[in-house]
């Protein structure tokens, strides 16, 4: 099978201290790969550097994302290409909507790849379908940007650019946390619909089993001090639930 | 492009010029010699901006004045009157169209469709005052626009009766130059005076609103944005006494400083022992977004009656950096990363309903601003 993203020995820093000791993962089209590992580990730490965030380093290492260096594109180029982060912490942005943010967001994505722009119109039935789906209130997207959002909210309208960008690899960084039993089911309900696809790969980072159980991996790996220390099937989530990262992290 | 007019009267000779310096100027205020250097200016040294552009496209009473002067066959004034205007001012700029022809407006019924004014400048110095006066329980919509060059003096004179509300829009679009408004006048029991001002091109400006609130009820809200570039200066001066009890005032004024421009905020509030009840908001942010560009801010509350609510806030900042990455991940480039961001910050200081014409065309100027760049 082919390989969305292949990092080899990545090495990255952020305040000149060494968070990405050598990492290396491959991840294959039409795979879900899941990331554990203790607080601290480096998880965050790698959707950055791979979205592109100021201030991450990289020190050594590449990273190919469908055959091109990540490392030589701009965040938006990255986007542009297929590539979505799904925040940790969502960011606020006052004063600017919902509607009006992901319609620029997706039709900057389609300026760089040459295609045509969505109209308002369109847009809005497509936004409000997928509001729809995850069960967001239409008003949200109005509102501005995450303003007020409950964490919770936050998470699902992560969700909602996702799917409204349809990226070809969603890097989901603890999109479960803060969410209620119903809306992860409804969150996991749609990564599974966007992302479930034979061009599409998703890795999700998180801490708990409960997710896995409705986005079933492929693959899971444990990253702990900057390295992925050990990979495995479904599985190995549920010998981590049991026995805890003990040895691995030691 | 409009022909000028070539029958300017005496009055409009040459003024001499009487202007505060520094030295009688207690603040960050830009130095106004250069004004001198404007009013000996002869017009006709730019070519008129396409005045086309300007105009909303809805049926109102529309006046266009270019240099000064009224061009009655471009306009139809419905109710404004292009006359002399009886109201003076102390105020040192001001004082300079005492006696000048200007305009009036004079209502007894509430005006539907907003009224336009235009006033273009190809150079040179025009000094003209207005006068609005809506009676009792009138409400109207007035949307000025300064554009092209030399300087645009202006004093504007409000006599609001009882229960009237008049919303209005001034947008400093001049190219060059200078717009100085000078703003005051009388509100009566439960009046609104709403005033969104926009400063979003070239011109330095300066902006002094003085009103004295003395009928129980009153309401003055305004807000502004004022974006900078180069060398350009913008000074805001506010001033509002709450004199009977019961009055509203609100200022929100935007500051958004490039290269090594420099913007200047002084609203002052004062609640005299009788204003009790009174409720007074200041909020005054300034973005940065270069390092030699400066934002003054001078926030002042000074409060005699115990029974009121006053809140003030100033704060000058830079574009959140982890905002401009979020957005930038989504796939927006940097410069309108840049740009969606900068129009949030200056949205938060419109204050008229954001469903009108107003707020259009307010938003139009922002983008004009940001899309510059
Ligand atoms: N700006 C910074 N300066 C110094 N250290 C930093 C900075 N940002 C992150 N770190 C450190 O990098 C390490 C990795 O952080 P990261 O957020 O990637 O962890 P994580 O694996 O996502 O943890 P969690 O499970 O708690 O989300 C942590 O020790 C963190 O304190
Ligand atoms: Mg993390």
């Amino acid at each position: 099978m082919s390989k969305l993203l292949e990092i080899r020995n990545l090495r990255a820093e952020v305040d000149n201290k060494q968070i990405l000791k050598g990492l290396n993962l491959e991840i294959g089209a039409g795979e879900i790969h899941a990331i554990m590992g203790p607080n601290g580990a480096g998880k965050s730490t790698l959707s950055y550097v791979l979205s592109g965030k100021p201030g991450y380093t990289v020190t050594d290492g590449s990273a190919l994302f469908m055959g091109k260096n990540l490392f030589d594109m701009e965040p938006h180029e990255r986007a542009a290409a297929g590539l979505f982060l799904g925040f940790q912490y969502p960011v606020e942005i006052a004063g600017v909507s919902n509607l009006h943010f992901l319609r620029a967001a997706a039709n900057a994505q389609r300026k760089t790849r040459g295609e045509d722009e969505i109209s308002a119109g369109e847009f809005i039935k497509i936004a409000s379908k997928e509001a729809k789906a995850l069960g967001i209130n239409p008003e949200m997207l109005k509102r501005p940007v995450n303003v007020g959002f409950s964490g919770g909210e936050k998470k699902r309208n992560e969700m909602m650019q996702m799917a409204v960008l349809q990226p070809k690899l969603a890097i989901l960084d603890e999109t479960d946390s803060g969410l209620d039993i119903d809306a992860l089911r409804i969150v996991s309900e749609s990564i599974n619909r966007v992302m479930r696809q034979p061009d599409r790969s998703v890795l999700l980072i998180t801490h708990y089993q409960r997710l896995l159980d409705h986005v079933k991996p492929d693959f899971v790996h444990v990253l702990a001090k900057g390295q992925i220390v050990r990979s495995g099937g479904p599985e190995l989530a549920l010998e981590l639930e049991r026995e805890g990262y003990g040895e691995l992290v030691a | 492009m409009t022909k000028v007019e070539e029958s300017r009267g005496d009055a409009v000779a040459k003024p001499v010029l009487t202007l505060p310096s520094p030295h009688n100027e207690d603040w960050h205020w830009s130095r106004l010699n250069a004004l001198e250097a404007l009013s000996g200016e002869e017009h006709g040294q730019f070519p008129l901006p396409n005045q086309s552009s300007f105009w909303s496209g809805l049926t109102g009473p529309k006046l266009l004045f270019v240099d000064g002067v009224y061009q009655a066959e471009a306009s139809h004034a419905g109710p404004v009157k292009v006359e002399a205007v009886t109201e003076k001012s102390q105020n040192p700029l001001g004082k300079m169209t005492n006696g000048q022809i200007g305009w009036t407006l004079n209502l007894e019924e509430t005006c539907a469709e907003p009224i336009e004014i235009l006033y273009l400048g190809s150079g040179g110095a025009y000094h003209m005052p207005s006068s609005i006066r809506l009676a009792k329980n009138v409400s109207a919509t007035l949307v000025e626009t300064y554009a092209g060059q030399g300087w645009s003096n202006r004093f504007s004179y409000f006599d609001l009766g009882e229960n009237a509300r008049l919303q209005r829009l001034a947008r400093l679009s001049c190219e060059g130059g200078f717009t100085s408004l000078i703003e005051e006048g009388s509100l009566g029991e439960k009046a609104c005076l709403i005033t969104d001002w926009i400063g979003n091109k070239g011109a330095d400006s300066r902006i002094d609103q003085r009103f004295d609130l003395n009928a129980s009820g009153a309401e003055l809200m305004s807000g502004g944005a004022f974006l900078a570039r180069e060398k350009q200066r913008h000074d805001i001066m506010i001033i509002t006494r709450h004199i009977a009890e019961g009055c509203q005032s609100r200022q929100k004024l935007r500051a958004l400083a490039d290269d090594q421009s420099t913007v200047s905020l002084a609203v002052r509030t004062e609640v005299a022992s009788s204003a009790q009840k009174s409720d007074g908001e200041q909020s005054l942010k300034g973005l940065l977004l270069s390092r030699d560009a400066t934002v003054n801010m001078k926030p002042e509350l000074e409060i005699y009656a115990d029974d009121v609510k006053c809140a003030h806030g100033a704060a000058v900042g830079e574009l959140d950096p982890q905002a401009l990455f979020y957005l930038e991940s989504r796939g927006i480039d940097p410069e309108e990363a840049k740009d969606l961001l900068i129009q949030s910050f200056v949205m938060e200081a419109f204050i008229s309903k954001p469903d009108s014409l107003l707020y259009s065309t307010w938003l139009h100027d922002t983008e004009h601003w940001a899309g510059e760049k």
